[in-house]
């Protein structure tokens, strides 16, 4: 509401953050697994003095590099630039917060690019033991931009004792601070082997393939053994809404008995126990077969994980983006008190600049449409406005707004997914009026195939 | 409706330093960002000539010249996306009302930039691995000609949208119509005076940032081929002289673009401000002298006094750049009235950290050029042909 807000038809603006989100966590998460895999190998070439485990990680550490220092760093900067363009007051609150930290992490960024180029440069030009050297302090300097920047993801969902104190350190040592950081590295190492694998499987002589793929492939292990003890470590952690919003789902949000968290959730371990059964029956168990093919596959089901791991993330975090202070509109969490009873249409500085030109009911209600919903929902493409009112007419519509608006979880058990609506009366109906334009021609599919309009939500208003 | 009812406040949170040090760090970042930008801006327009012109020969200085040019490309680009994070992150703590919302207005090619530069910056490595690996021919050394120049349409196009975001974001009374005709992000500052002959300054002062590193390669290969180093000298000398001349009518338009009461304050309306830009004016006649001598008889005394003279005309340049910046945002934009919560902890660490960092660079230089001392051990290597072509242009065969 203190922006002009960036309309992105059909995907949305979260599917432009997304999109990007899920390259660069694939990416990123390659280059301090990548790393921590580099340098091990690296020993294990060293200390059995093998020439073709050099030769394999000079042709992977050129692919690394090429692949790390610039789609990894351009990416990176490219969720920083959706997420200001999506998200400004997010965006802002988090680096008046933490500027310093993001400072920090940008040195070890810089130590570590350093070092990847005097790293991949060097092969063959210095001693094998500084080489060694350098392959470890890649890693641990790709290890600290990891610790920094994990601070910073976590505070998003669980801010702990930040909130009252705002103290940075209390703000990047949360409570998700621990158990984050242990998946993600484990994650970590996972997609480095899956990286590797693909390498390995253009080595040409079939001993030494068979070789790296079963070593490659043991690095996908962890996470498999060690990953469920920091999940629910993790899930201990998290606020009991979001864990709510998992298991119990949105009873009324007509999705059913699973709410679509758990079915990522599901979708998310089916992927991975595939994987993980791919990789023991494949690469470990029969490293000869393992072709380029198949390794392109697992890179593809990696991916497939990383993209829904992200995605459920984000929905813990709903309706917030720093759980509990901002919810995902721009709003205040502490401002709705204020906002339903003085509007809302002339608080925020753009949004009441519009509303001074919007001459009309319908336009009004449009800016709260926009300011208030269109960050997690399209007019009619992803979380389609017009689908989700179904068959709603204006009142139906008024009806749910009223619910909408009700900040207890008992009488809105929206309050896990949506954030809690700040308009005054007015308002409420300016909304309405302009929601039920949207969905004209899915109230009239309904009347002709003769279903009765929802009444759902006169049913808990009146409870 | 009065302007600064469309300028979005700061978050209701303090700001983590005094706000003179997040404008220090700005500045600082921010010349950081510039000097390797401007390498990559005009190298790569620069390299892309000399390929064309040496291509049928590759013994040819021009050709030799293009290749190490080509070749530290990657390194130049990794430098400015990672030096542009810094001014990046204070530019959105303290000018992010301004600068936040012209980022949004025009979204679309502002994201563009990222895709831009994906596409350029990989080109500049299939330079390297496709057409200057290997046997060389006549017709490689035109592929590599015609990749430089698509990819540096690329950057002159990142630029040209940073020009444009960094002027919309002063001009606050043009937002509100932009965004009424559409909130999709499809905008540009195109109208906007001050945009041609601000991007051409930028411009031309990239073809100049070029000129000075073709001389400082020169420098470092003096011991090895003396009679190149020579060349390099004079030619990256007669470079940056033929642009910071041309500088100087794109200098007065820039100026004459300035709406009058602000271009004022740099001709003696505000004493810092125009002492500033007078010493800016002498540095570059001192800049000019010094690229003369160094282009006539390639004395390498002149050609490093021209060297440091135009870095600390680059910063005077900054500075003003800012100083304009905060003439037009005054009105509207003010960060002094944000409360500071200094971390002074966290601000320890950093500052530990940074010269930490600074000696770590320093070691790992001085490994660099140990490594390329001596020569390479394992001949079949695969992954050290770029550094190998690095060594390569010194020798004269
Ligand atoms: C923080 C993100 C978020 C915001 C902001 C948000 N929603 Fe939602 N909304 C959701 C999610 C998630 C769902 C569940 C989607 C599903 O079931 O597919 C949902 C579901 C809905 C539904 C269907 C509910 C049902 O039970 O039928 C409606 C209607 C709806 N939203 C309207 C709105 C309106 C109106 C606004 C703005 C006032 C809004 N939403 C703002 C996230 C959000
Ligand atoms: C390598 C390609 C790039 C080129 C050619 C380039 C070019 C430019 C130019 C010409 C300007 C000055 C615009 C003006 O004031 O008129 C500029 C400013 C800036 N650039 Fe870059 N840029 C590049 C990459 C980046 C990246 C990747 C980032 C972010 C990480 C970045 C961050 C910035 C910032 C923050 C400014 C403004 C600084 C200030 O106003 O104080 N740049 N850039």
């Amino acid at each position: 509401m203190n922006y002009p807000l960036w309309v992105v038809p059909h995907i949305g603006g979260t599917w432009v953050i997304g999109i990007i989100s899920i390259i660069h966590v694939f990416i990123s998460h390659f280059a301090v697994g990548g790393g921590i895999f580099l340098a091990f190998a690296e020993e294990l070439a060293y200390k059995k003095n093998d020439d073709r485990i050099y030769d394999f990680l000079k042709q992977h550490s050129r692919f690394f590099v090429l692949l790390t220092t610039v789609a990894g760093a351009i990416t990176g900067v490219g969720i920083w630039f959706s997420v200001s363009l999506v998200s400004p007051d997010g965006l802002a609150s988090l680096i008046q917060s933490f500027t310093l930290a993001w400072a920090e992490e940008y040195l070890f960024f810089v130590a570590e690019l350093a070092t990847a180029f005097a790293y991949y440069y060097t092969w063959d030009r210095i001693s094998k033991t500084e080489h060694l050297f350098l392959a470890r302090l890649y890693m641990i300097f790709s290890i600290f931009t990891l610790v920094i920047i994990n601070g910073i993801l976590t505070f998003m969902l669980t801010p702990g004792k930040w909130m009252v104190n705002h103290y940075w350190l209390d703000g990047v040592f949360n409570p998700t601070y621990f158990p984050s950081l242990g998946i993600r590295i484990l994650i970590m190492l996972a997609i480095a082997g899956m990286y590797a694998l693909v390498t390995s499987s253009r080595i040409k002589e079939p001993r030494f393939r068979a070789f790296m793929v079963r070593y490659c492939a043991k690095w996908l292990l962890p996470v498999f053994i060690l990953g469920p003890i920091f999940m629910v470590w993790f899930l201990t952690q998290i606020p009991q809404a979001s864990i709510d919003t998992i298991f119990t789902g949105i009873q009324t949000s007509g999705v059913g008995n699973f709410s679509v968290l758990a079915r990522a959730l599901y979708l998310s371990m089916v992927l991975s126990g595939t994987i993980l059964l791919f990789a023991y029956f494949g690469p470990y168990l029969n490293p000869k077969a393992f072709t380029f093919r198949i390794a392109i596959m697992f890179m593809v089901c990696g991916l497939a994980v990383t993209g829904t791991t992200e995605w459920m993330r984000e929905m813990l975090r709903k309706p917030y983006v720093i759980y509990g202070y901002l919810y995902s509109n721009g709003i205040h969490k502490d401002d709705v008190q204020t906002i339903s009873s003085q509007g809302f249409l002339n608080k925020g500085k753009w949004a009441s600049a519009l509303a001074q030109h919007a001459n009309s009911e319908e336009e009004r209600g449009e800016l709260i449409f926009r300011y208030q919903c269109l960050a997690c929902h399209t007019a009619d493409g992803y979380r389609s406005m017009k689908k989700l009112l179904g068959a709603r007419d204006e009142e139906a519509i008024e009806n749910f707004l009223q619910i909408l608006r009700k900040t207890d979880p008992k009488s809105n058990n929206y309050t896990g997914i949506m954030p809690t609506l700040a308009v005054n009366d007015a308002e409420l109906k300016s909304l309405a009026k302009y929601l039920s334009t949207i969905n004209v021609e899915e109230r009239h599919h309904a009347e002709q195939v003769g279903a009765k309009p929802d009444v759902k939500e006169n049913a808990s208003t009146v409870q | 409706m009065e302007l600064t009812n469309l300028i979005p406040g700061y978050q209701p949170l303090p700001f983590p330093l005094p706000t003179w040090l997040m404008q220090l760090l700005l500045l600082l970042g921010f010349y950081l960002h510039a000097l390797p930008m401007n390498v990559v801006l005009g190298g790569g327009f620069v390299a892309s000539a000399l390929f064309f012109f040496g291509r049928s020969d590759k013994t040819s200085y021009s050709y030799r010249a293009a290749k190490a040019l080509a070749v530290s490309l990657p390194l130049f680009i990794s430098f400015a996306v990672t030096q542009g994070i810094v001014p990046l992150l204070f530019l959105q703590l303290v000018y992010g009302p301004a600068f936040y919302t012209s980022s949004i207005l025009m979204a679309a090619p502002w994201l563009g930039v990222l895709a831009i530069l994906l596409a350029s910056y990989y080109i500049s490595y299939i330079v390297i691995y496709r057409t200057l690996k290997g046997e060389y021919s006549t017709k490689k050394a035109s592929v590599a000609a015609l990749l430089l120049l698509v990819m540096s349409i690329g950057f002159a196009a990142i630029g040209y949208i940073f020009t444009n975001n960094m002027t919309l974001m002063l001009h606050p009374e043009k937002w509100l119509p932009l965004y009424q005709q559409a909130a999709t992000g499809m905008h540009m500052n195109s109208a906007e005076p001050q945009l041609a002959p601000r991007y051409l300054h930028t411009f031309l002062a990239s073809l100049a940032v070029t000129g000075m590193t073709l001389g400082c390669f020169g420098l470092y290969m003096v011991k090895r081929d003396e009679k190149f180093s020579d060349w390099m000298i004079k030619s990256g000398s007669r470079l940056f002289l033929a642009s910071t001349l041309l500088q100087i009518p794109a200098g007065l338009w820039y100026l004459k673009s300035l709406p009058p009461h602000l271009a004022a304050y740099f001709l003696g309306g505000d004493n810092l401000i125009t002492t500033i830009f007078a010493a800016s004016m002498l540095l570059t006649l001192l800049a000019i002298l010094f690229s003369v001598i160094a282009a006539l008889i390639g004395s390498k005394p002149a050609f490093i006094a021209a060297l440091t003279t135009n870095a600390i005309l680059i910063l005077t340049m900054i500075i003003n750049r800012h100083q304009l910046r905060m003439l037009y945002l005054n009105p509207y934009v003010k960060p002094d009235s944000v409360a500071v919560s200094t971390q002074w902890d966290l601000l320890a660490i950093f500052l530990v950290s940074a010269v930490a960092l600074i000696a770590y660079l320093v070691w790992l230089s001085k490994l660099m050029l140990r490594a390329f001392k001596k020569p390479i051990t394992n001949d079949d290597s695969t992954t050290t042909s770029l550094t190998s072509t690095t060594a390569e242009i010194a020798p004269s065969t």
